[in-house]
């Protein structure tokens, strides 16, 4: 039981992790994130642990790549300010991300593998300079999924998810790092088979 | 019928899928065929030499043989306390020779169906029994492997004993197949049985062997009016081969158990056979 807790551990994410505000070009930044990723198994919801590993690039001004790792899959964004130079409290962003995972377990029928495009509007509103920021962020996805078998051509089972999902967030300054307390939710909407349990992802990452 | 040899056996562990999936391609797990036809292939025999006498008990085995493979170590078990003088035998993983062989060694009438090919054999559940089987049909399972493509069934009969016993013998799919969709199955052959008058056994490979998965199989068949007779019948085996856990069952209405087991002697397989006795229906 314990090696199969393990073993599903991480096996999809819908973290955001993302402020508004893109790291300077040629910076980076690194956060490791221990979640708890809530999804439907079987009838039940389940809880799983979920460690994350961030990175974020800077480009160019106002632009920068975030890079996501979780243990069975990743996801790549490019991050882009919108709104809100150095110095302001309320800074708007955009980004569009790519992510690929399998999930050998915490997928509760045949959705094995995944792509998901993930374009998110983040809202990032700084209480103090240097202090504690709040993030909201809307995070629509679009989802193909399936067996392992569309590889060889078995594609019946396939199907897309639209999850019109969102993201509240806390940056806190914590000894010259950054405490991040994050909860998504992800409603869920499988073309063909109408409306999904939702999933949750909570947690807490450091950025170094 | 020809169909690929699997380079992923089973597909049993998340692990061993962790490994087919590496390279995101199907290469590493071939297609398997699928037998979709309701109404078969389909094996039935006969082998009782008589009318059997009612007796005082009604023994039931439910018995995973891994592939067939052993079919001599499974007849030597059965020719054996308490296993021996079995009603009602449900077998899975089965090939049709092997089940008739049984059949033949046993004494008993069985009605057999593949679900699908696997390791080049068919792959499938039987019914046997001392009891005449009067009527038959297969219960195709939905939802398909996500790796190798392969789909499950319940083998329905009708026996003759009493006033009559419907009973299913069934596997369902391995976690590589969400428990969403096993539960999916599971309710499948409940629907089946739904319709059905007087006394019903439903048994087999339920594949619960990860968490939540059986104690919410338990709950779905305890929605049907369903009771789990086999509960003195645990630890059928094994989880990653570290820990034993219970993934055959036999479930009841309208029956009334008397007492359950696990087989502990050879069995030649990777699950341990379970016995259930009932008062004769």
């Amino acid at each position: 039981m314990t090696a199969l807790a393990v073993a599903a551990a991480g096996c999809t994410s819908y973290s955001t992790r993302m402020d508004a505000t893109p790291v300077a070009p040629g910076e980076r930044e690194v956060g490791l994130a221990v979640d708890l990723l809530v999804v439907e198994r079987g009838r039940d919801p389940i809880a799983l642990p979920s460690p994350e590993l961030s990175v974020q690039r800077g480009l160019r001004p106002g632009v920068d790549l975030v890079g996501k790792l979780h243990l069975t899959g990743a996801e790549l964004s490019t991050r882009f300010a919108l709104r809100g130079a150095a110095g302001a409290r309320l800074r708007l962003a955009a980004a569009g991300g790519l992510a690929l995972g399998y999930q050998p377990v915490s997928n509760n029928t045949t959705d094995l593998v995944y792509a998901r495009a993930i374009p998110r509007l983040i809202v990032e509103y700084q209480l103090a300079p240097s202090g504690v920021s709040l993030i909201a962020a809307a995070s629509p996805s679009v989802e193909l999924t399936g067996p392992l078998t569309m590889f060889a051509g078995v594609a019946g089972a396939a199907r897309w998810i639209l999850r019109p999902g969102s993201t509240l967030a806390v940056e806190l300054p914590l000894s010259g790092r950054r405490l991040w307390l994050e909860i998504t939710a992800q409603p869920a909407y499988a073309l063909g088979d109408g409306w999904l349990a939702p999933s949750f992802q909570g947690g807490a990452a450091l950025w170094f | 019928m020809n169909a690929g040899r699997s380079l992923c056996p089973r597909a049993q562990l998340p692990a061993l899928a962790l490994a087919c999936a590496a390279g995101l391609s199907a290469a590493g797990c071939s297609i398997e065929e699928n037998y979709l036809d309701p109404d078969g292939p389909r094996y039935a025999g006969d082998h009782r030499t008589g009318e059997p006498a009612a007796g005082s008990r009604f023994l039931v085995v439910s018995y995973n043989l891994a592939y067939g493979r052993e079919v001599e170590a499974a007849i030597d078990a059965l020719g054996r306390e308490p296993l021996a003088e079995v009603d009602l035998l449900l077998m899975q993983e089965m090939d049709p020779d092997g089940v008739d062989r049984i059949a033949a060694a046993l004494g008993l009438a069985y009605v057999y169906y593949p679900a699908s090919v696997k390791m080049g054999m068919d792959w499938g559940n039987a019914v046997l029994t001392r009891w005449p089987i009067t009527s038959d049909h297969k219960v195709l399972l939905p939802h398909a492997d996500p790796y190798a493509d392969t789909r499950r069934i319940a083998v329905a009969a009708h026996i003759a004993v009493g006033g009559g016993l419907a009973v299913y013998s069934t596997h369902a799919a391995t976690p590589s197949l969400g428990l969403g969709a096993r539960l999916d199955q599971a309710e499948a052959i409940l629907e089946d049985a739904a319709g059905l008058a007087g006394p019903t056994l439903i048994g087999g490979d339920l594949n619960t062997g990860d968490p939540d998965s059986a104690d919410q199989t338990l709950e779905l068949f305890g929605e049907h009016g369903f009771t789990w007779i086999s509960d003195g019948a645990t630890d059928t085996g094994s989880a990653f081969g570290i820990t034993d856990v219970t993934l055959d069952y036999v479930f009841g209405r309208d029956v009334e158990p008397v007492a359950s087991e696990t087989y502990t002697g050879e069995a030649g397989s990777d699950h341990r056979p379970i016995w259930v006795e009932i008062v004769p229906p």
